[in-house]
């Protein structure tokens, strides 16, 4: 698979400190987005923490099944929960501290997702924006139960609730997603500051009209600032240029990327 | 308040307005049905009058609906029909009429809409909801042309934005598609009212989505408590699932009618786009929210023209509802009555709020440990009694 991608984090216009973490290795495939809660500074090492750990504990995929590589996933996540779990035990300033993942893994021509929390991934076909991921969120929750309209979960008090995070209990079940991808396809990873912020149909919008990744991520970050900003910005955009060629995508990040 | 009749407008003073044939009708209308003093118009507070028949038997019509012997309060927009003549109601601080005031932020979270029409380029602000799109010289955005009917459409305006409600016989057509049932109008949609296209546009940059902010405050954790309806009887619909409210109506349009609530949150209004829609004047387009926070009842007025009263006491910002309290919103009186099986419900909606953290445990533990104390205690008690 070729592809190119690129990616940012900003701060928002309103918070004073960067939660967010992501991790970008284009050449391994290899895509995180992760976004950290708890004061004092607690949130960007929840983040950080996990890009980290999840990243050196994949290790490769090549050669996995499909059952092989999600239990892969599974276990580099859960790591990363035992991880940051026992330094909110250890640690008095960093109880409550957790973070979301949306962790990415290119591989044949396939895409690999394991998911806690609210972040997002989407996949832009043929200019239909599809939401890959399902948050876990109290609203999302509510939604699948037929209690509240997609309409009323964007607007209830409770939207910033999420029912499962990274680092906030002894163990973590994450989601996982799989999916064939193809030429010309658009992917994007993003923390709630910007889907919070624009619109699905808003997002689908900028990816259509922007060719180059890096241009692509650089407006919808301006967007949700020119909206508010009310929270710390992350976005990845990966186009897909050939699902044929064989150079890069192929392998995920080596150990210790 | 003024009203406006044959291309004049009648201040409606003090002292209340007459309307009819008579030589003391400051308003007169001259038709075969009309009485000497058909109509009452009495102003109650600056922006809101009433309209009261003077005579048993006269007939009035506001916005189509023929009128009962209480009064009905009149608001911006609203059309009075006495005996085949209409009036239109209107508030000059509603109307766009020039004043002066202070200069004052408009509010955030509103962005400006606009149609643009097709044919001749001209703006119209989608600013005071409902907007009426319409043949009648007094819509919101006036279409001349016999396919429109006098009040075609109307936008109102809901938490996700505004939406495009068909009255017309003729239809409304969005995107090419003719709509039958209220469309929620995005950026870039192209309306046809008769012949005539408009494009819908919100401001590229506008401010951020409804709700942004909830979202977007501090991300908390609840406890992972997949609260599933319990599993319904088969294939019976959401209708003939337990409601978790139910709302009396004891005056108003719905008289008699329970109307339930099925959702924690619901929205009550005169817009179609309410999870509870009420269609009765006095009610504003969003007039309140009801709402089951942590267990508790809770009601928020939404800015509604008319105001809104639990037992008697007005609502400002939030007011929580005990089981059986009468809600009024504008004329209409509601009894409020929850479910017990709501209320169990709000016991697991309460505990995903609380975090997760490792103390809670124990003091749950505690506090059962309290209570079993408590009823031995109780026991003891009353077998001493015996």
């Amino acid at each position: 698979m070729r592809i190119s991608c690129a990616g940012n984090t900003d701060v928002g216009v309103v918070r004073s400190g960067n939660e967010d973490s992501f991790l970008l290795n284009c050449a391994g495939g290899l895509f995180i987005v992760a976004d950290g809660m708890g004061g004092h500074a607690a949130g960007e090492v929840a983040s950080e923490m996990a890009v980290q750990i999840v990243s050196t504990e994949l290790g490769s995929l090549r050669g996995l099944s499909d059952a092989e590589a999600a239990s892969r996933m599974r276990s580099a996540i859960r790591k990363a929960n035992a991880a940051i779990f026992d330094r909110t035990l250890a640690e008095h300033d960093k109880r409550g501290m957790g973070t979301t993942a949306t962790v990415m893994v290119l591989f044949s021509r396939r895409y690999l997702i394991g998911q806690v929390g609210d972040s997002r991934a989407y996949l832009l076909r043929e200019g239909d924006l599809l939401q890959l991921t399902k948050d876990h969120s109290y609203v999302q929750e509510q939604v699948d139960a037929g209690l509240l309209t997609p309409e009323q979960a964007r607007t209830h008090p409770y939207s910033n609730v999420i029912t499962r995070c990274v680092g906030a209990n002894e163990d973590v079940a994450p989601d996982i997603y799989f999916g064939n991808l193809e030429r010309g396809d658009v992917v994007l990873l993003a923390s709630d500051g910007l889907t919070g912020m624009l619109e699905d149909q808003q997002l689908a919008t900028i990816m259509s009209a922007e060719e180059n990744p890096e241009t692509c991520v650089n407006k919808m970050i301006a967007d949700a600032n020119r909206r508010g900003g009310l929270d710390n910005i992350t976005a990845i955009v990966i186009r897909v240029d050939d699902v044929e060629a064989q150079n890069t995508g192929e392998m995920p990040a080596a150990k210790s990327a | 308040m003024e009203l406006e009749y044959g291309g004049r407008r009648y201040p409606v003073a003090a002292g209340g307005l007459v309307i009819g044939s008579g030589p003391d009708a400051s308003l007169s209308v001259h038709a075969p049905a009309v009485r000497p003093r058909h109509a009452l118009v009495r102003l109650l507070k600056p922006g809101m009058a009433v309209v009261t028949a003077e005579e048993p038997g006269a007939e009035i019509l506001v916005n189509g609906s023929r009128l009962g012997p209480d009064p009905t309060p009149l608001m911006h927009g609203d059309k009075l029909v006495i005996g085949g003549a209409q009036i239109a109601v209107s508030d000059p601080d509603r109307a766009g009429a020039t004043r002066i005031v202070g200069a004052v932020p408009p509010p955030p979270g509103t962005p400006k809409a606009r149609l643009v029409s097709l044919a001749d380029g001209r703006e119209y602000p989608v600013e005071d909801v409902p907007f009426v799109i319409g043949r009648d010289a007094t819509s919101h955005l006036v279409v001349e042309s016999d396919l429109v009917s006098r009040r075609h459409a109307e936008i109102l305006r809901g938490p996700g934005g505004d939406s495009l409600l068909d009255l017309s016989g003729n239809g409304v057509w969005v995107n090419g598609r003719r709509i039958t049932a209220p469309v929620l109008l995005r950026e870039g949609d192209l309306v046809r009212i008769g012949e005539t296209e408009f494009r819908y546009h919100l401001p590229e940059a506008g401010a951020a989505p409804a709700g942004a902010g909830y979202r977007l405050g501090d991300t908390i954790v609840g406890l992972q408590a997949v609260r599933r309806p319990p599993p319904m009887p088969e294939p019976a619909p959401a209708a003939a699932a337990e409601p978790l409210a139910t709302l009396l109506v004891k005056r108003g349009q719905r008289k008699g009618e329970r109307i339930p609530v099925r959702s924690p949150v619901v929205n009550i209004g005169r817009g179609e786009f309410n999870d509870i829609a009420l269609p009765d004047a006095s009610i504003s387009a969003n007039h309140v929210k009801l709402q089951l926070k942590e267990g508790i009842w809770v009601l928020t007025d939404l800015g509604s023209t008319n105001g809104s009263r639990v037992d008697g006491e007005a609502v400002q910002g939030d007011i929580a509802l005990s089981p059986g309290v009468q809600i009024t919103l504008g004329e209409v009186l509601l009894l409020f009555e929850p479910r017990d099986r709501g209320l169990k419900r709000v016991d697991t909606t309460a505990a995903i709020v609380q975090p997760s953290l490792p103390g809670a445990e124990a003091t749950s533990r505690r506090t059962i440990l309290i209570l079993a104390l408590a009823g031995v205690l109780l026991l003891a008690g009353f077998l001493l009694l015996r």
